[in-house]
């Protein structure tokens, strides 16, 4: 009999959350994630964090985590990560776990199997899935979904940057948008900008480095949930009212945008994917949207989601237990609910810090 | 074709746009040639009953209505 067999309400589940890192200018979602289920009406379980370095917030807040653990980083390895996550289990028990990182998906994807011999619960999409909406391989996507997106291609040599407007070099025009296969993206004018961030994401995030050609206009995102049958399931929507520098949104405001809902269920048809995404589309001076990333997790302002009355996260935990996504008690949309990200201190006592420094895990708390 | 109902009028005249997340703030005839508007009449009609509640000439309404169209087509593509 499956371990994963039991009837124990999702809402009494310890639920561990992965990115609870929470750099003012670019934090990760699982915060967010974590605050969404600590604030959810009907969530009276644990909230464990997992995090990667001691300094992140979300192992030691104390209205969002009840305990917090530090994971090896995803280049380790899913041999590593399993260890680890053994450790912790030894410890206590988790019922579910939500990543909410890029790069540790295809670990996670990979031990699903062993996890839910262990009793603990994730949706997440298959590695065809997860593959399918890398940046490089979004036009083969959008076609089939008949969405527009910008061409992209591979590089691994940046002297590319000086051909590339010629025709038999493909005829890009400047600006661009050099990428790294995970993470971060630039803007860049000419060919020695392009090179230079060329250089600064390859040392960064590794190879390979991807351009894109740049679509002027206004970021529109919608985040969702999947139940792999194809339907979009709690679409929340929002544009980015003022961004950090690294373009993330400090402020946004909930939309109803039939386009870019349209958008959302022909990619979510086309993918039929597992669990959470988030899709970040661009609509030109005509338009037109064009789609730019898809996220395969929840996005930092998963929070919005709480504000609007679709608590994402809680409603993820409840398909995680096989409640049908049209049970789910999601509120109608209500646009014009804003969000203001700000920072501020959490004081942390020097016993906390040593022994996620030492042991990797926080200390035993009260319960939120 | 103007997306007139996606555009949600508050009691305070702000004019919230639900497509783009969005807000305008309509003088007292905006907010009641918006609500003509929505309520399906034509830009004669809306001139008529504009008109008549300000007491103003139909020409000069016209000319405030055609500029308030045009803006509204520009924020509302």
């Amino acid at each position: 009999m499956s371990a994963l067999s039991g009837r124990k309400p999702w809402s009494r589940w310890t639920v561990a959350v992965t990115g609870i890192n929470a750099r003012p200018e670019n934090p990760g979602p699982g915060c967010a994630v974590a605050r969404c289920l600590s604030e959810a009406s009907d969530f009276g379980g644990r909230i464990v964090g997992l995090g990667y370095e001691t300094l992140d917030a979300g192992l030691y807040h104390p209205e969002d985590t009840d305990s917090g653990h530090l994971l090896p980083y995803p280049a380790a390895g899913t041999d590593a990560l399993m260890e680890r996550l053994d450790e912790i289990l030894h410890e206590e028990r988790i019922d579910a776990i939500i990543p909410s990182l890029d790069a540790e998906l295809p670990n996670f994807i990979a031990l699903q199997p062993a996890l839910a011999r262990r009793g603990v619960r994730m949706l997440l999409p298959g590695r065809p899935e997860l593959r399918s909406r890398d940046k490089d391989r979004l036009p083969a996507l959008c076609a089939r979904a008949r969405v527009a997106t910008p061409r992209v291609r591979r590089i691994s040599d940046p002297r590319f940057f000086e051909r590339c407007t010629a025709e038999e070099e493909g005829g890009w025009r400047y600006p661009l948008v050099v990428k790294g296969v995970f993470y971060d993206a630039h803007v860049v004018h000419d060919a020695a900008e392009a090179a230079y961030r060329f250089g600064q994401i390859a040392r960064t995030w590794g190879y390979p480095v991807l351009v894109q050609a740049h679509v002027a206009g206004e970021e529109v995102n919608l985040t969702a949930l999947g139940d792999g049958t194809g339907a979009l399931i709690g679409p929340v929507m929002m544009r980015k009212q003022a961004l950090t520098d690294k373009g993330k949104a400090w402020a946004g405001v909930a939309i109803e945008d039939g386009d870019l809902l349209a958008a959302g269920e022909a990619l979510m048809q086309a993918l039929r994917w597992n669990g959470p995404l988030e899709l970040e589309m661009l609509r030109d001076g005509a338009g037109t949207l064009h789609l730019i990333e898809i996220n395969p997790r929840f996005p930092a302002w998963i929070y919005l989601s709480h504000g609007v009355g679709r608590n994402l996260p809680a409603a993820l935990l409840a398909l995680m237990h096989g409640v049908a996504g049209r049970d789910l008690p999601l509120a109608a949309p209500r646009p014009g609910v804003t969000f203001i990200r700000h920072a501020r201190e959490l004081i942390v006592r020097m016993e906390d810090i040593v022994a996620v420094s030492m042991n990797g895990s926080t200390l035993q708390r009260g319960t939120r | 074709m103007l997306r007139l109902k996606d555009l949600v009028l508050g009691r305070d005249g702000a004019a919230f746009d639900t497509k783009t997340g969005r807000t305008y703030r309509l003088n007292p005839s905006g907010q009641m040639t918006l609500r003509l508007l929505q309520e399906g009449k034509e830009a004669a009609d809306v001139v008529r009953e504009l008109a008549a509640h300000y007491a103003q000439h139909a020409a000069v309404v016209a000319v405030g209505t055609e500029a308030f169209l045009g803006q509204l087509g520009r924020y509302l593509p």
